[in-house]
C-alpha cells in the first residue's frame, strides 16, 4: 500500500525541514506500506520554497495562496493521480506527532474505516490539549455535528487525518475552502463513509504563528456553523458518485 | 408625470442601452451578462412611456407616495444584481482554484520527471 502524506505549509520556514526528515524517518508501519509524502507551499511568502528546493524536499508550489482548504485539496488531487491508496494530512508546522502515525493509519489498512481523525480527546493522552477557550469551541463544534449528522467525532479542527482511496477521490473534487476541518467530516458523513477517530499525540507549535488568532475565531466559530448546517441540509447529489 | 421628465428617462435609457450594446460588442461585456442590463432600461421605458402604471401599482401595494415605490423596487433590482454577481464571483474563484491546483501540480510533475530524466541521463554517462 502507498500512503502519501500531505504536508501543507505557509510560511513555515523554521519547521519544514524537520517535519520532512520525520516523515522519510518513518519507515516499517506495517509490512508492505511505503510512506512517500508531498509538501504544499501555499504561495509561501518566506523562504520556504527556497528551503525545500536546497534540501531536495519534494513540494508543489502552488502559483497563488489558496488557503488550507486549497492547499490540502491540491494534495489530495496529487494522490489521485498517482494513484496512492491511502492520504494523510500531516502539518508542516510540526504539531503533529510521527509516532501516532500507526494508530491512525491501522484501521485503514485493515479495511475497518474510509477515513480516521488522529483526536486529541479520546482519552486525553496527547501532551497538547489547546487552550480552554478553545477546548470549548471544539466541543460546541463536535456536538452541532452529532446533532446533524450523528456522528461523534471529538476533535473535529484536527488536521492530522488518514482516508483511503474513496475518500480521496471525493476530496480530489469536493473540499472546503476555509476552515475545512469540521466541514469535510460533515460532506463526508453524507456520503455513508465509515469514520473512526482514534488517540494521536499533537505538540504545541515550534515555531511561527498558528493560522487562527482571538479575533477570528468569532468568525471561525459563526461560519463554521453555518457551514456544518447548510452541508447538513445540501443533497447528495451535487456531488459526483464515489 | 410631467413630458419632460418622460423624455430624460426615455433618453436617459436609450443611452444606456447604447452603453451596453458597445461594450458587448467590443467584446468587454458577455452577451449573458447584458441581459440584465437590457431589462433595466426596458424597466426604465416602461415608465417613461406609461408612468401611470407606478401609481396604480404604488396604490395596490399601499404605498402612499410613488417615489417610495421608484426607490423600493430600485434597491431590489441592485440587491439581486449584487447577489448575482456574488454568485459569478464564487463561481469563477472555484474555477480560478481548480486552474492554479492543476497548474501547479503539472508544473511540479514535469520538473520532478526532468530531475529524474537528469539522473538517468548521468547514470548513463558513468
Amino acid at each position: 500500500m502507498r500512503v502519501l502524506m500531505i504536508v501543507p505549509a505557509y510560511n513555515e520556514r523554521d519547521n519544514i525541514v524537520e517535519t520532512v526528515s520525520k516523515i522519510c524517518a518513518c519507515k516499517n508501519i506495517a509490512a508492505g506500506v511505503e510512506i512517500d509524502y508531498i509538501v504544499i507551499n501555499d504561495g509561501s511568502t518566506d523562504d520556504t520554497q527556497k528551503i525545500c528546493d536546497s534540501k531536495n524536499i519534494k513540494c508543489i508550489q502552488l502559483m497563488q495562496n489558496l488557503g488550507i482548504g486549497g492547499a490540502v485539496q491540491t494534495g489530495y488531487m496529487y494522490a489521485k493521480m498517482n494513484d496512492y491508496d491511502i492520504a494523510v494530512q500531516f502539518d508542516g508546522d510540526g504539531q503533529h506527532d510521527i509516532s501516532s502515525l500507526k494508530p491512525l493509519l491501522a484501521p485503514i489498512i485493515q479495511g475497518e474505516s474510509d477515513f480516521v481523525v488522529g483526536s486529541r480527546f479520546v482519552d486525553g493522552n496527547s501532551q497538547f490539549q489547546s487552550t480552554r477557550m478553545r477546548r470549548v469551541g471544539i466541543s460546541w463544534l463536535s456536538k452541532t455535528i452529532k446533532l446533524f449528522t450523528g456522528i461523534t467525532i471529538k476533535d473535529p479542527t484536527s488536521g492530522y487525518r488518514a482516508c483511503n482511496k474513496k475518500c480521496i477521490q471525493f476530496f480530489a473534487s469536493n473540499y472546503p475552502v476555509d476552515y475545512p476541518e469540521p466541514e469535510a467530516i460533515v460532506m463526508l458523513a453524507k456520503q455513508k463513509i465509515r469514520m473512526k477517530e482514534v488517540q494521536v499525540n499533537m505538540f504545541e507549535r515550534e515555531g511561527g504563528q498558528s493560522s487562527i488568532n482571538m479575533w477570528r475565531s468569532v468568525y471561525y466559530m459563526f461560519k463554521v456553523t453555518i457551514a456544518i448546517v447548510c452541508t447538513a441540509f445540501q443533497k447528495t447529489a451535487l456531488y459526483e458518485e464515489v | 408625470m410631467s413630458i419632460v421628465l418622460r423624455i430624460e428617462l426615455i433618453i436617459l435609457a436609450l443611452v444606456f442601452v447604447t452603453l451596453v450594446f458597445n461594450a458587448v460588442n467590443k467584446r468587454k461585456l458577455w452577451l449573458q451578462y447584458s441581459l440584465i442590463w437590457l431589462l433595466v432600461s426596458v424597466g426604465l421605458l416602461v415608465t417613461a412611456f406609461f408612468p401611470n402604471i407606478l401609481d396604480w401599482l404604488a396604490h395596490l401595494m399601499k404605498i402612499e407616495v410613488t417615489s417610495n415605490l421608484v426607490y423600493l423596487i430600485a434597491i431590489f433590482v441592485l440587491v439581486v444584481i449584487t447577489f448575482y454577481l456574488t454568485k459569478i464571483v464564487s463561481k469563477q474563484s472555484e474555477q480560478i482554484k481548480t486552474l492554479i491546483q492543476v497548474c501547479s501540480i503539472e508544473r511540479y510533475m514535469n520538473e520532478y520527471r526532468g530531475k529524474e530524466r537528469e539522473n538517468n541521463d548521468e547514470g548513463k554517462n558513468l
